[in-house]
């Protein structure tokens, strides 16, 4: 082969090449069998006992939060299941609340895109059913605080009895039947697919109407994010 | 191929990697970037029990093994020749270990990490392994 760079003066013998490797090979078991020993035991967050915002006094109807005459509604596409979703409930979803949706200048919509589990499915039935008593955002805001990992199958029937029963004026056993309604059945079975639809590849993804105007896709990482959206399309 | 072209190779792949590893250690710790994209992704497989080793962010121990590799290129000692095939080759190994965890365990697959499992750890251990022996 050719050179045109200095030619390493002591090149490693074949015996120092052989050793080398061996080590590396043995690095490579030690890693992969450290890696194994040492990961991280179950990644999700611990539950919270308390509500993470006080949703007491705010008008519910359907799957919207808010006052009806509110000029700017923020529309939100989510997996009960989606840990995104949870991260954003508890730390963004709080501000929008106290600073936009309580004043009643944004009310804000919940559209379900159960896409990770057949648990993403049936907690989306089981909002919908809060959704006929319009609780669906204290069932939500309940559930997601008290997620647990995907698919591992945390989101059972004495979850949902029990977080029900934590919302003033929601009728525990009523939800349990609407949810098991060949309407809300089929509503939460088709979400995912009508969602994809629309173009939607994610959760959470936020979209936010002015008026009866088209919604548009926005961005949110953060609440500097969500607080510049919403002044936004309430000063247009 | 010339040397000099086998280590301005090895050096862009490694300086590839770092700059790979740095991106997903970023991700990693930046949780407002968090999204559950359909069919899986990297926050999917970022956010899972292997993303760590003690708390340590794996794509974290890329950086620095990418970066010594880089190091060693510069350096081209023929000791260093052989650290940085040594290092290549464990790195490669691990990648190949990822990459059955995200296939199999995780059920998600993130596509910067399979780009690094599938092109730039495979390539650096060939290049930095040829180099041994030039």
């Amino acid at each position: 082969m050719a050179s045109t760079s200095p030619h390493p003066t002591k090149r490693p013998s074949g015996r120092a090449i052989a050793i080398a490797f061996g080590i590396a090979i043995g690095a490579a078991v030690v890693l992969v069998a450290v890696a194994l020993l040492l990961r991280n035991g179950d990644s999700t967050p611990a539950a919270r006992a308390t509500p993470v915002v006080d949703l007491g006094g705010i008008p519910q109807a359907g799957s919207t939060l808010g006052s009806p005459s509110a000029k700017v509604t923020l529309i939100e596409y989510a997996d009960p299941q989606c840990p995104a979703c949870r991260f954003y409930t508890e730390t963004i979803f709080p501000t929008v609340v106290d600073e936009y949706v309580r004043p009643g200048k944004v009310a804000t919509e919940y559209r379900g895109f159960p896409f990770i589990g057949d648990d993403s499915v049936k907690g989306y039935r089981y909002l919908l059913a809060a959704a006929r008593q319009g609780k669906l955002w204290s069932l939500m805001e309940a559930l997601y605080r008290n997620q647990g990992a995907e698919n591992s199958g945390w989101l059972t029937e004495d979850l949902v009895r029990r977080l029900a029963a934590e919302v003033p004026g929601l009728d525990v056993d009523q939800l349990l039947s609407d949810a098991e309604h060949p309407d809300v059945v089929e509503e939460a079975s088709n979400a995912a697919s009508k969602a994809s639809a629309a173009g939607i590849q994610g959760t959470p993804t936020f979209l936010v109407k002015v008026g009866d105007s088209t919604p548009y896709l926005i961005q949110v990482a953060s609440v500097e994010d969500v607080r510049a959206a919403l002044d936004d399309a309430l000063s247009g | 191929m010339t040397d000099r072209a086998l280590r301005i190779g090895a050096g862009a792949v490694a300086f590839a990697g770092a700059a790979l590893a740095a991106y997903l250690t970023w991700v990693h710790y930046d949780e407002s970037l968090l999204v559950c994209v359909a069919g899986g992704g990297c926050e999917t497989v970022q956010r899972s029990a292997y993303a760590e080793i003690a708390g340590v962010p794996v794509a974290l121990l890329g950086l620095v093994a990418y970066s010594s590799v880089l190091a060693l290129v510069v350096w081209d000692a023929p000791n260093a020749r052989l650290g940085a095939a040594m290092i290549a080759f464990v790195g490669l190994a691990f990648s190949l270990y990822l990459l059955a965890l995200q296939l199999f365990v995780i059920d998600a697959v993130c596509t910067w990490c399979v780009v690094n499992d599938v092109v730039v750890a495979p390539l650096l251990a060939v290049l930095t392994a040829i180099r041994v022996r030039t």
